[in-house]
């Protein structure tokens, strides 16, 4: 580790320090370091299990690790209180469900309870922040529909306003286009990168689609076993070698002549022995 | 840091401002205070707040020696002859109040449950509680003996022994569901069908060999009465009910976050071990108490919350309107079942049950549809 602890050395952002997960005797989440800098838009890739997901809520403050902590702008999150948190950061947890009958609008309104007090539950503010974060998912003409009545897509979008409602300066979302075909796919994914680019938000989500991946982030980290194995920009991260080490994918990387992009080809299973190293030209191999 | 290239999806996915505006709950707001004004809510709360106080008045002066609604009132304000302050102050009035108040709690502690269990078939009656309070109720009428001390031991051992076992069989219950990955959803309702029967087994075992009159005793508490309930009863209940409702004033806030599940609600800045444990103890509490004081009454915890939401709208039932309707519901009750069969004393778990066990099959054939997400 190169980076000191102290709070003064760290960039404004989101930072895992020493940080690892086990359950029972399973480590499943082993990080030395990893920072993710504010209004970048990073996106956890890696093969089930890979510790993607708790990663992600270590950083969400959802799980406690058993050694090490997430930093919040340098500050350990563990130390700070809930609600402080929950009014820098959101995080939308992979699929979240809610009660029977419940609205559009109400469920979004739960987003400004981080910023309710029992003196105060309703306020200007909390109006016009509902409201603006319906606009900006497109959810305004659906507000008081129930969300069983919604598609999978438009349900996502409602959530995504909700943990938009908290009006925080990170959202990080656990494979949002789950369960999702791909027009509403694009539709999620083009809405996180649009909130991105006009309100500075900083992003931090994880995928399954590698192509989506890097076609949607600044910035790709890739893990396998609990560790992180590539770190670094589409670029430098969506190669046949790092894929082949992360996921034991056989697979071409072609640029989309559309997109401008990478995208992936998957070919097959890489034989687990015998494969080569992956050399220093691709990526910055944190292993 | 912004790629060179432009992200297609980024301009689109705007939809057009068409189609019907959304139409916020209304606020009321005054200087820094603010708060959602929910008028359906306010209208149902004091309709049935009116109602379950009607019902009550009636139920005072129903019986064999019956006075008319005015008449009540009249002795309430001191205008009785000497039998009518006995039957109003003595017999009918604390009966009523108990079961005022006995059903408030298990209104409150129903909406508390199936809100932080998330499942609208949870309540304390699945959850092991009454199944828990039962085992210590009857294990202390059973092995309390019947010497004099015996019996005082018994008149404090009851109530508090009941209220241990229910909180003891719910934490069972919720211990085994998360022990086997199943703390939400119908999981904990599963475990605390089995952990009931297992606990059921146990009261059963305890009457047989108790002696005949000490199992006629355990008995005659199994039921779930309001027969011969005094001021004594009453007390006990406004006791405890008193120590939560402040302590549920301020927890149930955190209720609403709660309901879109635990990860989620700790997103929101929730600590969601803490408010649980809290608005669980309080919500077993409440039902340990009732059962402690009336015996088992069933179903009442239950049906309140969905009669709430039903009456209110909206995915959640206001507490407030739930213990209400917990008020009219047992009292209610107990007046039918004096009402319709003069001749027995039938308790009023019965009536509640019978009333209770259809609207149950309702809800579960309601609910086997596809859970929204």
């Amino acid at each position: 580790m190169t980076a000191p602890v102290a709070p003064t050395a760290h960039p404004p952002g989101l930072a895992v320090e020493g940080v690892v997960v086990r359950y029972g005797d399973e480590t499943v989440l082993d990080v030395e370091h990893l920072e993710l800098r504010r209004g970048e838009v990073t996106v956890v890739v890696g093969p089930n299990g890979c510790g993607k997901s708790t990663l992600l809520r270590v950083l969400g403050r959802l799980v406690t690790p058993d050694a090490g902590c997430a930093l919040l702008d340098g500050t350990p999150v563990a130390r700070m209180p809930a609600r402080d948190v929950a009014r820098a950061l959101a995080i939308l947890p992979q699929g979240p469900t809610a009660p029977d009958g419940m609205s559009v609008a109400e469920l979004v309104s739960r987003g400004r309870d981080p910023h309710r007090r029992w003196y105060d539950q309703w306020s200007r503010d909390d109006e016009r922040v509902v409201l603006d974060c319906l606009e900006v998912t497109g959810m305004s003409a659906f507000g008081n529909r129930g969300l069983d009545e919604l598609s999978g897509g438009q349900r996502q979008r409602a959530w995504i306003a909700m943990a938009l409602a908290q009006d925080t300066r990170m959202l990080l979302l656990d494979e949002p286009t789950t369960y999702l075909d791909v027009v509403h796919q694009l539709d999620v994914l083009g809405l996180v990168r649009r909130l991105n680019e006009e309100r500075g938000l900083t992003v931090v989500m994880v995928l399954h689609d590698l192509t989506m991946a890097a076609r949607y982030a600044d910035r790709i980290v890739a893990m396998r076993a609990g560790r992180v194995v590539a770190d670094g920009p589409p670029d430098e991260v969506v190669t046949t070698q790092v894929l082949r080490e992360v996921f034991d994918l056989e697979s071409e990387v072609v640029r989309d002549s559309v997109t401008g992009r990478l995208a992936v080809v998957p070919l097959g299973r890489a034989a687990p022995e015998g494969e080569p190293a992956v050399g220093g030209a691709h990526g910055r191999l944190a292993r | 840091m912004t790629p060179s290239v432009k992200h297609p999806g980024a301009s689109s996915g705007r939809a057009p401002s068409v189609g019907p505006t959304v139409v916020l709950p209304p606020a009321v707001r005054v200087g820094p205070l603010s708060a959602v004004w929910r008028p359906r809510q306010v209208a149902v709360l004091l309709a049935t707040t009116l109602a379950a106080l009607v019902v009550a008045t009636v139920a005072v002066g129903t019986g064999e020696f019956f006075l008319g609604p005015g008449r009540v009132l009249e002795v309430l304000g001191g205008a009785g002859t000497r039998r009518e302050d006995v039957v109003v102050w003595q017999v009918r009035l604390p009966r009523v109040l108990l079961g005022l108040v006995a059903g408030v709690a298990l209104g409150l502690s129903g909406a508390v449950v199936q809100t932080v269990a998330r499942n609208p078939l949870a309540s304390p009656d699945l959850l092991g509680v009454t199944a828990g309070a039962s085992v210590g109720a009857v294990a202390v009428i059973t092995l309390g003996g019947d010497d004099p001390v015996g019996g005082v031991l018994r008149g404090l051992g009851v109530p508090l022994a009941s209220c241990v076992g229910g909180l003891l069989a719910s934490l069972l219950v919720f211990w085994i569901a998360r022990r086997a990955g199943a703390a939400s959803g119908l999981g904990p309702v599963l475990v605390g069908i089995g952990v009931s029967a297992l606990l059921g087994s146990l009261v059963s075992w305890l009457m047989i060999s108790a002696s005949i009159d000490t199992a006629v005793r355990a008995n005659v508490w199994l039921t779930g009465t309001l027969n011969g309930r005094s001021w004594h009863e009453l007390w006990v209940v406004v006791a405890v009910v008193s120590v939560c409702l402040p302590v549920l004033a301020v927890a149930q806030a955190r209720l609403a976050p709660l309901a879109l599940g635990v990860d989620v609600a700790r997103g929101l800045g929730v600590r969601v071990s803490a408010a649980v444990g809290v608005l669980l103890v309080v919500a077993v509490a409440l039902a340990s108490v009732t059962t402690a004081m009336l015996g088992p009454i069933a179903f009442v915890a239950l049906v309140c919350p969905h009669l709430a939401r039903l009456a209110c709208g909206g995915s959640r039932a206001p507490l407030a309107v739930s213990g209400i309707l917990g008020a009219l519901l047992l009292t209610a009750s107990d007046l039918a079942a004096r009402v319709l069969v003069p001749t027995v004393q039938v308790p009023v778990g019965a009536v509640t049950a019978l009333v209770g066990a259809p609207f149950l099959l309702w809800l579960l054939v309601r609910t086997r549809k596809e859970p929204s997400r």
